[in-house]
């Protein structure tokens, strides 16, 4: 916002979340916005957003997060239903289905693999296996239930 | 409201634990820990409360089942946002082919016989301001791009800091912070009128 003081809109958002590791840099921008009408009033919309946001949690009374809860449990005991037959599970449709999903994934984990260089990406790429995993199951079940109407 | 939760609580590890060794009372306790900040969580990602509650039962459902693939080498909060995300996107991707197919299965549908409409169940007391800039906000919610809403809301209702959303959603610094201040910019703009 502010070219000819220095101070960039992204510097404002850092200070509004307290970003700024560097003490004396943190200092000087807090010494600026009070002199400094524009970027004073830059900060204090950013801050509004920032209560905004962080007080927009929706709740509801107890009785109706039981409704809910309640509603987690059915789902819980519908999706423990047993297994269908043979044929209906193992149709070729959703075999072809599946070899496409598991193929394409395998090629996605390929070439997300070749970048991943330091162990921090090695963690996320972990989780990310186990995401597409229980996207496949979560697509085989999907697909299964296409493929028997 | 602030959750910053980087490393697992020990109370976590035991209704995990007890879980997985089949006791149903601590499912119970695990929706009714984490089920709010769920529902939020995915009324930021759809900005719809009726597709928040479905997408919050779904996230929950998929917590559950996965809990075994729980290792406790990574926060459990960002164990479930991810899980939470992925049912999101599945329950877009569901629509989308209910769209092209039309109604054609129940599938996960109508299971829930909700007898009210979420809208008049929400908790508001707040003032006319409040409730008017709450009001905005949700509308300029709706109008970012999907990864600069969810940066916003976890950097916001999430109370993360920017290197913790860069590891929750598997991105650098420098990215999220791009996304963040584009977020910050668009919201900004549509609070102006209101005056705190
Ligand atoms: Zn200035």
């Amino acid at each position: 916002m502010n070219e000819k003081c220095g101070i960039t809109d992204e510097t404002l958002v850092d200070y509004v979340y307290d970003e700024i590791e560097d003490a004396a840099k943190r200092k000087e921008v807090e010494e600026h916005i009070k002199t400094c009408a524009e970027c004073g009033a830059g900060v204090k919309e950013l801050e509004l957003v920032k209560k905004t946001a962080e007080n927009a949690d929706v709740d509801f009374s107890d009785d109706i997060w039981d409704v809910h809860r309640q509603g987690v449990l059915r789902k819980l005991a519908k999706k423990e239903k047993p297994m269908r037959n043979f044929r209906e599970v193992f149709n070729v449709k959703t075999f072809a289905l599946a070899a496409i999903i598991l193929l394409m994934s395998g090629v996605g984990l390929q070439l997300y693999r070749s970048f991943q260089a330091t162990q921090e990406q090695q963690v996320i790429a972990d989780k990310a296996d186990l995401l597409q995993n229980i996207d496949i199951i979560e697509r085989l079940d999907f697909y299964e239930e296409i493929s028997n109407i | 409201m602030k959750h910053r939760e980087e490393t697992i609580h020990r109370e976590d590890l035991e209704i995990i634990a007890d879980i997985k060794a089949g006791k149903q009372i601590a499912v119970d306790e695990l929706i009714r820990k984490y089920q709010k900040r769920i529902y939020n969580t995915a009324y930021g990602l759809t900005v719809d409360y009726d597709e928040a509650w479905d997408v919050s039962q779904e996230a929950l459902v998929k917590v559950i089942r996965y809990i075994g693939t729980f290792r406790g080498d990574s926060s459990f909060w960002t164990f479930m946002y991810r899980i939470t995300m992925n049912a999101f996107y599945d329950y877009k991707r569901r629509q989308k082919v209910r769209a092209k197919v039309g109604n054609f299965t129940d599938y996960e549908n109508d299971d829930d016989k909700r007898a009210f409409e979420i809208t008049d169940v929400i908790d508001i007391e707040m003032d006319y301001e409040q409730k008017e800039l709450k009001e905005k906000l949700k509308a300029a919610l709706g109008a970012l791009t999907e990864v600069q809403r969810q940066v916003f809301v976890l950097k916001n209702t999430e109370g993360l800091k920017i290197r913790e959303v860069a590891v929750v959603l598997g991105m650098s610094d420098g990215t999220v912070k791009s996304h963040l201040n584009r977020a910050m910019e668009k919201i900004k703009k549509t609070l102006g009128g209101v005056q705190p």
